[in-house]
């Protein structure tokens, strides 16, 4: 019926609803459960054939660093050696939490508004200032400064919102990425202004905890990752238990089915912003306290959630904090076995990403899209 | 409005309405009386989806009036619409895939937070679709079609609306299905809803309805009761003719 005007209406362009899947209504034989093959308690063999191959992938990603590391002498299988082993695995996965809870945010919002949010490590870099400014200037602890600096990141990402995304929603991907975008530059700009360009660093909690006899780990490390791993879980809960997460589940489902639903799309828009922004801030918090960092260093954490979110598949949480220990652990093995470190770190990140899209083009979970 | 002395629950005057600079509907009038099921069929492009979106909001009004229950619905949002206990079913068997039958039913009782009316309201959908009580944890979309649309019914019903819009709620289905979808719908209307159903299996519409209005290019056509419909020989001829396919 109304499909060519469908196709051109003001809603989600490019966006699978119901009501803009073209020609379900002039061949209604073939129209049941298109794209409904996720949720399904089946798998087709094709399906379970990929994740074989995925496994076998990834069994291959985490052995390389050891097998050139062996080529090159830097594996060595003594006590010392293991106990670096260790601890820069533990390290990387204290590092996986932090990645994955800032991740999760860029996630939700491609998930419910389907923008892709280039500012969205400018907001993590904004959490660090915030956080070092309140150290510095005020006094006041890292850590409990994530009181303040929260309700300021949930209201900034409101007015952003409100100001910014809410002209792009339902726009082609690409809009809101060169909005986005254009966001992030703004705000490396200003944090130059204000704060210059000089590295910047917040002394806490350097001291290193004892795991066993050989591992080791720095107590700012730990309390990063316990930190992210509560928040991260408090918003999942919230996201599966509270009636608002509901809602702002079903808009990501299905934002026109949610608003004849009683759902108030605009509002969900705004909170889901809200939490995406409280989400980077408090990670900026959290490795401020053990990485210097200056304006220009939110375009490395955008990359970072970028590869996590698409690794995990995109807009889906579970798959996002998966993703954030998968990309941390590699990059820690990678950074300890192969010379000429950072180089190869990003080159492994990258690589990791390129094959399990090529294997699984949905990312890990799969999904398809919502 | 012509016939009837009563009030209508819905009543559309003169509406125009389209996406963007595209008009689709022009001046299309059409009344619904308490407790009556009405169908509105046409072919393709007639914009009886259309008639449900601008009634909605979701679409751009362009004229004319919506009155229901005596509100003036252009403008209102889509949540302010449902509040006033009209449901609108969309086309093409829209559950929320990833969540189970019974969050996509507590999805449908949104605004209401009244937690033991939102049981009732479940109680009520489970005894009309005894398969939905079966498997209340079931995941949506693992459902097959049939299900699907009557868990998206089921979901409209979660409100207590007075009135419900059905987009094309036979669309895909097997014979069978389609017959068990209808036997829903005048179920539901028995129990003091009142329907308004878009469907293109005009001739199974026409028999389960009070009346029915035909489209044609987003404009009135045709009207009247179910069974002047059906024996209008124009009527056939163009939408009924021959085999109507699926019936």
């Amino acid at each position: 019926m109304d499909d060519r005007a469908e196709m051109l209406g003001p809603e989600k362009a490019g966006r699978e609803t119901a009501f803009s899947r073209p020609f379900a209504d002039t061949a209604p034989a073939v129209a049941p459960a298109v794209g409904r093959r996720r949720g399904r308690g089946w798998m087709e063999r094709s399906e379970v054939r990929s994740l074989y191959l995925l496994a076998a992938f990834l069994v291959a990603a985490y052995a390389l660093p050891f097998v050139i590391g062996i080529r090159y002498g830097t594996v060595r299988w003594d006590a010392e050696w293991l106990g670096y082993l260790g601890t820069v695995v533990l390290s990387g996965f204290l590092q996986g939490g932090v990645y994955a809870m800032f991740a999760v945010g860029l996630t939700m919002i491609f998930g419910v508004m389907r923008i892709i949010n280039a500012a969205h490590g400018e907001w993590v870099m904004m959490g660090a200032y915030l956080t070092w400014a309140a150290f510095f200037y005020l006094g006041v602890d890292p850590l409990l400064s994530l009181v303040f600096t929260l309700p300021i990141a949930f209201v900034f990402g409101m007015v952003v919102q409100k100001l910014l995304l809410n002209a792009v929603v339902g726009q082609p991907e690409l809009t809101g990425l060169l909005v986005t975008f254009g966001l992030g530059l703004t705000m490396i700009y200003v944090a130059e202004l204000i704060f210059t360009t000089d590295f910047r660093t917040i002394p806490y909690a350097p001291h290193s905890v004892q795991i066993t006899d050989s591992i080791a780990v720095s107590q700012n490390k730990l309390i990063s990752f316990t930190m992210a791993l509560a928040i991260s879980v408090g918003v999942y809960f919230l996201l599966k238990l509270t009636r608002i997460g509901k809602a702002i589940r079903a808009t990501a489902l299905n934002a026109e089915v949610a608003m004849v639903c009683g759902v108030n799309v605009g509002l969900i828009y705004l909170i889901t912003t809200g939490i995406a922004a409280s989400l980077a801030v408090a990670g900026g918090a959290l490795v401020s306290i053990q990485f210097g960092f200056n304006p220009e260093t939110g375009i490395i954490y955008t990359l970072q959630a970028f590869t996590i979110i698409i690794l995990g598949g995109r807009g889906h949480y579970l798959g996002a904090l998966i993703g954030g220990f998968m990309l941390a652990v590699l990059e820690s093995l990678v950074s300890l076995m192969i010379p000429n470190g950072t180089a190869m770190v990003e080159l492994a990140a990258y690589g990791l990403l390129i094959a399990v899209l090529l294997i699984r083009p949905g990312g890990l979970m799969g999904v398809k899209e919502g | 409005m012509p016939d009837s002395g009563r009030a209508p629950v819905l009543s559309l005057s003169e509406v125009s309405a389209g996406y963007g600079p595209i008009q689709i509907l022009h001046e299309v009038s059409l009344h619904i009386d308490e407790g009556e099921i009405v169908a509105v069929i046409g072919p393709n492009g007639a914009g009886k989806s259309t008639t449900f979106k601008v009634i909605m909001g979701l679409i751009n009004h362009l004229g004319g009036d919506v009155v229901y229950l005596g509100h003036n619905l252009v403008g209102l949002r889509p949540d302010r619409i449902l509040g006033l206990g009209l449901a609108y079913v969309p086309q093409g068997r829209v559950v929320f895939g990833q969540m189970t039958v019974r969050e996509n039913l507590e999805m449908g009782a949104y605004l209401e937070r009244d937690k033991s009316r939102i049981k009732e309201a479940m109680d009520y959908v489970f005894t009309l679709f005894p398969r939905l009580g079966e498997r209340p944890s079931q995941v949506a979309g693992s459902m097959s079609g049939g299900e699907q649309q009557m868990l998206a019914m089921g979901r409209g019903l979660m409100m207590r609306p007075k009135m419900m819009m059905l987009d094309e709620p036979s669309l895909g289905l097997s014979p069978r299905l389609v017959d068990e979808v209808f036997d829903k719908t005048v179920a539901m209307a028995r129990g003091g809803l009142t329907v308004m159903l878009v469907e293109q299996n005009a001739a199974r519409a026409l028999e389960i309805s009070d009346r029915g209005y035909v489209l044609e290019l987003g404009r009135n056509r045709y009207q009247g009761t179910g069974g002047e419909l059906l024996d209008n020989p124009d009527v056939r001829a163009m939408y009924l003719g021959g085999g109507v396919r699926g019936a």
